[in-house]
């Protein structure tokens, strides 16, 4: 009797090692796969965030690599999406890029559209819209050819970006997480440049490092 | 006077101009009820049919007309946007279900890219009028409904519509118009196809999804394109290139670092415009990849039961012990206990080769079905496990088998027993094509009880390469031989089995009745799938079994002389082929013509009717209900499964759980296996089963529907009804 229930475990045991040893085995090739691929320049979230140079709406030049140490944020806009609309009508925008900018951080707006495309306007009626909205960001950028918007795949407007002092990009996605174009649904969403902000003064890790951005799509 | 007259016939113009204009508000804002134009975009809310009656569950729909080069979104939208969002406002008691959304196209706005809807777009959603509502009166729905409509440029639309649905004690015919588009839009939602399965698996330039079909799939792929449901996974615009290997084929979407890591479930519509199921057949198929869904052997070793082959080995192993214990398989038990009482007192290595060539019946048994069971599906046949018991004429023969295998117990005649006595060296062989008949027996007569894990085992078996199957099968028989092939190893057991004596011939004729029980059981069965005829047909195929049988028995035995036993054999044969074709068919011609009867006069096979009044399967019943928010019960079933007629004595029966099943409203729903039904063979195949009993528990809340175990008890149901609350 002893016999039976020792030869009956073992091959019990016998057959779930077996089956343990074949599912580690599928997880390890799946990921040595994954790791094998090479990678190239584009923004990709704890690595160096690339850089650029473009021109704002004052004709002044700026890189990324002149705000080295600090915190900057990068907002994709297209002053006629309602999405970007959303934000601007009630002040919000302006709100947060005024509060960034007392907690010393970088918020520069880059607008990708092209010239002829939705959003794309003199520098003229840029500087008039941004004063009777009360815009406040460091700079506003023009990348009429689209360059910077594809070497940091900005898909809508807004499409929000946060690179620490190191140059690391810690953010990359949706301004908050409701997907609406009613400002109503404002209150109530997690901001999640706020959220990765906060984290990364406080020398934490940021939580959520990657959302899918929602918006209507930049007009390259 | 000039400039006065000019002045007055501008102000007539500007007060003309505003008459019109308000006239033109007060009828947008009278529209705006029922039709609403916001922009390029034109609401309304369409009926299929003009009314519904009192518990009917009608289809309705929201119905946008987009203006040209304008699109509205699918539930990804691809790159950017927002898909149409419904707020409702209804009488208390009406139920209405979810937007439905058909496959999108894909909408290129270089570098980017949108999965949406130009022209128009139908959305439906199920309503189920209340049974106490009255004919005569009005439902009003009150659309809220929300959008976002972009060419170039984007405009969210906002907008409240209306709709009364009269209620009437007759149904309507539907409206020709609205219905032409109902039925285009389902034909554009994705179906799902059982036995597919698929596996997903992210780099960071690809996201790579393989898809499994149930068997190679033949048609051309070389314009399929997969929409994923969760948003910012890939490249929209990526171009998606596809391999095909043997049997499955992969499909690779364009990532960059900037998307989403790919979690381990990745669901959406694989579109095909030829048609999954040929020329002009749904071209939406939907499909759940999973991460684990994918093996590097690269071979088909994919599955939807989401069990690894060792596992599944193993269940099939541990299923195959607990066989023996399964309610149908009882009565050859104790035959087979019979044939260890008589070989205790052989020597051991008699008994041992007993005990292997009992285990070689079982699964030479195992691997004929199984190979049957390859054979038909990979011919496109849907079928399942217990399928052989759906067909009349193997009935008819099973009940030959099993009352010549009784008689024989019951000594009308002998096999073998005549030769044991001439020559003591074939007595061995004799004695092992007994014990490779009893394991034949008792597969045979096994094979339709599910027992617990067999279920699994078995979905995963038939999803797999042949070869897989079969080491699946394998396990299966041997689980079934082990406690016979221990007992037989280790003949000490065997000390506990009392010694043979007289009392054995009264042990095996009682053994001979319960054989002929099966009898009753198995024509049970036929008398539901063929009639009451039938049944006689095969009482007269019996008869002439029961004669051929005497014969043999009377002058086909040794004492007889050469000439009068050859006679007498070759008359035996004779009336037992003669006797299982006439039966057979008889009883096919009969089963036809009942069928057919049946055909035409559904919802009496029911076997199930007492206590709850449940309504015979259909995928459309379970998903109204389910669309209503009904908690639903499915009881997958068949008159040849014993194990399903004991819980349902036990357990379905019972007044506690009928009595719960009333209180939470719960719609108790019978799937009825006794007949072929491609519709419940597929249900099964979307739970990873190939048999019966199967008992389904959906919440009505959109949730996992739960799965109870082949064995109930009154305990386990109300356990999982208790859930629900």
């Amino acid at each position: 009797m002893k016999k039976i229930a020792l030869t009956g475990l073992s091959a019990l045991a016998l057959i779930v090692s077996a089956s343990v040893m074949a599912d580690n085995h599928g997880e390890g090739e799946t990921e040595g796969e994954a790791k094998a691929e090479a990678k190239m320049m584009t923004a990709e979230v704890g690595k160096p965030a690339p850089e650029f140079t473009l021109t704002d709406v004052h004709g002044n030049e700026h890189s990324l690599s002149d705000f080295a140490g600090k915190n900057v944020v990068l907002e994709w806009i297209n002053f006629d999406c309602p999405f970007v609309k959303k934000f601007y009508s009630v002040g919000k925008m302006q709100e947060w890029q005024t509060m960034m900018a007392e907690q010393d951080v970088v918020w520069l707006t880059i607008c990708s559209s092209a010239p002829g495309k939705q959003g794309h306007f003199t520098n003229f009626i840029i500087k008039e819209k941004m004063k009777e909205l009360g815009a406040a960001p460091a700079g506003y950028l023009i990348d009429e050819t689209g360059e910077v918007g594809q070497l940091y795949q900005a898909k809508t407007t807004p499409h929000m970006y946060v690179i620490d002092g190191e140059g690391v990009l810690r953010y990359a996605g949706a301004i908050d997480s409701k997907k609406s174009a009613d400002p109503a649904d404002i209150d109530g969403a997690t901001n999640y440049v706020a959220a990765a902000l906060t984290a990364i003064m406080a020398g934490e890790e940021v939580e959520v490092t990657q959302t899918a951005p929602y918006g209507c799509s930049v007009k390259y | 006077m000039m400039k006065e007259s000019m002045t007055h016939v501008r102000k007539l113009i500007t007060l003309t101009g505003l008459t019109i204009l308000g006239l033109a508000f007060a009828s947008t804002m009278a529209l705006a009820q029922s039709r609403i134009v916001d922009g390029p975009v034109t609401l309304q809310i369409a009926a299929e049919s003009p009314s519904a009656v009192p518990g009917q569950t009608v289809s309705l729909g929201l119905y946008f007309e987009i203006e040209d080069h304008w699109h509205l979104y699918w539930l990804n939208p691809g790159d950017a946007g927002l898909p149409p969002r419904v707020r409702w406002e209804h009488p208390e008691g009406v139920q209405i279900g979810d937007l439905q959304f058909p496959y999108p196209e894909l909408i290129r706005y270089p570098p980017l890219a949108s999965y949406g809807y130009e022209y128009e777009l139908l959305l439906p959603f199920s309503v189920t009028v209340p049974e106490t509502a009255v004919p005569g009166e009005q439902i009003e729905l009150v659309a809220n409904v929300s959008w976002l409509v972009c060419k170039e440029e984007c405009i969210p639309g906002k907008g409240t519509v209306t709709f009364s649905l009269p209620v009437v004690a007759q149904a309507e015919a539907p409206n020709e118009f609205w219905s032409t588009k109902f039925n285009d839009t389902r034909f554009r939602m994705p179906i799902e196809l059982p036995g597919w399965s698929a596996g997903v698996v992210g780099t960071d330039e690809a996201m790579i999804v393989t898809v499994v079909p149930p068997s190679p799939y033949t048609d051309p792929l070389d314009s399929i394109f997969f929409f994923p449901l969760t948003d910012g996974l890939v490249e929209a615009i990526g171009t998606q290139s596809i391999t095909v290997e043997d049997s499955l084929f992969s499909l690779s979407l364009p990532r960059t670092v900037a998307n989403l890591p790919v979690p381990d479930t990745v669901s959406g519509i694989l579109y095909n415009p030829n048609g999954w199921r040929g020329e002009g057949s749904e071209q939406a198929l939907w499909l759940t990849a999973t991460s684990d869904g994918v093996t590097t052997a690269g071979a088909a070793a994919t599955t939807d039961s989401g069990i690894t082959i060792w596992q599944a080995i193993l269940f099939a192993f541990v299923g195959g012990i607990i066989l023996n214990l399964m309610p149908c398989v009882l009565p050859v038990l104790s035959l087979k206990i019979l044939g260890f009482v008589q070989q205790a007192g052989e020597d051991r290595s008699k008994i041992l080769s007993h005990g292997l060539v009992f285990t070689l019946g079982v699964l030479v048994s195992f691997w004929i079905l199984a190979g049957a069971l390859l054979i038909l599906q990979a011919t496109g046949s849907a079928i399942g496990w217990g399928f052989q018991l759906q067909s009349p004429a193997f009935l008819v023969v099973l009940s030959g088998f099993m009352f010549l295998f009784g008689l024989n117990l019951l000594g009308v005649f002998e096999i073998g027993t005549s030769m044991q006595s001439v020559g003591g060296q074939v007595v061995g062989k004799q004695g092992n094509a007994g014990s490779f008949l009893n394991g034949v027996t008792a597969t045979v007569v096994a094979t339709p009880c599910t027992a617990p894990f067999m279920g699994a085992a078995l979905g995963f078996a038939l999803s797999q390469p042949a070869i897989v199957a079969m080491g699946v099968f394998t396990a299966l028989g041997l689980g079934m031989a082990a406690p016979y092939l221990v007992l037989s190893a280790f003949p000490r057991l065997l000390q506990f089995v009392p010694k043979p004596g007289a009392w054995m011939e009264s042990l095996k004729q009682f053994m001979g009745l319960l054989l002929l029980g099966t009898i009753l059981w198995l024509s049970w069965v036929l008398g539901l799938q063929a009639g009451a005829t039938a049944v006689s047909w095969l009482l007269v195929g019996l008869f002439v079994l029961g004669l051929a049988a005497w014969i043999y028995g009377r002058w086909g035995s040794l004492a007889r002389t050469t000439a009068v036993r050859r006679s007498a054999t070759a008359l035996t044969v004779l009336l037992i082929a003669a006797g299982l074709f006439f039966s057979i068919q008889n009883v096919n011609v009969e089963a036809k013509s009942y069928q057919a009867g049946l055909m035409a006069n559904p919802g009496t096979t029911s076997s199930n009717t007492s206590g709850l009044s449940w309504e015979p399967f259909s995928q459309s019943l379970v998903t109204s209900y389910l669309e209503a928010n009904s908690p639903v019960f499915v009881d997958f079933t068949a008159a040849w499964c014993i194990s399903c007629q004991v819980n349902k004595r036990v357990a379905l029966k019972n007044d506690d759980v009928v009595a719960e099943f009333e209180r939470l409203g719960v719609r108790p729903v019978i799937a009825d296996w006794t007949s072929r039904d491609e519709m419940i063979t597929q249900a099964l195949a979307e739970f990873g089963r190939n048999s019966v009993p199967l008992y389904v528990l959906y919440d009505g809340k959109g949730g996992e529907p739960i799965i109870l175990p082949e064995v109930l008890t009154p305990g386990i149901v109300l356990e999982s009804l208790e859930r629900l609350n």
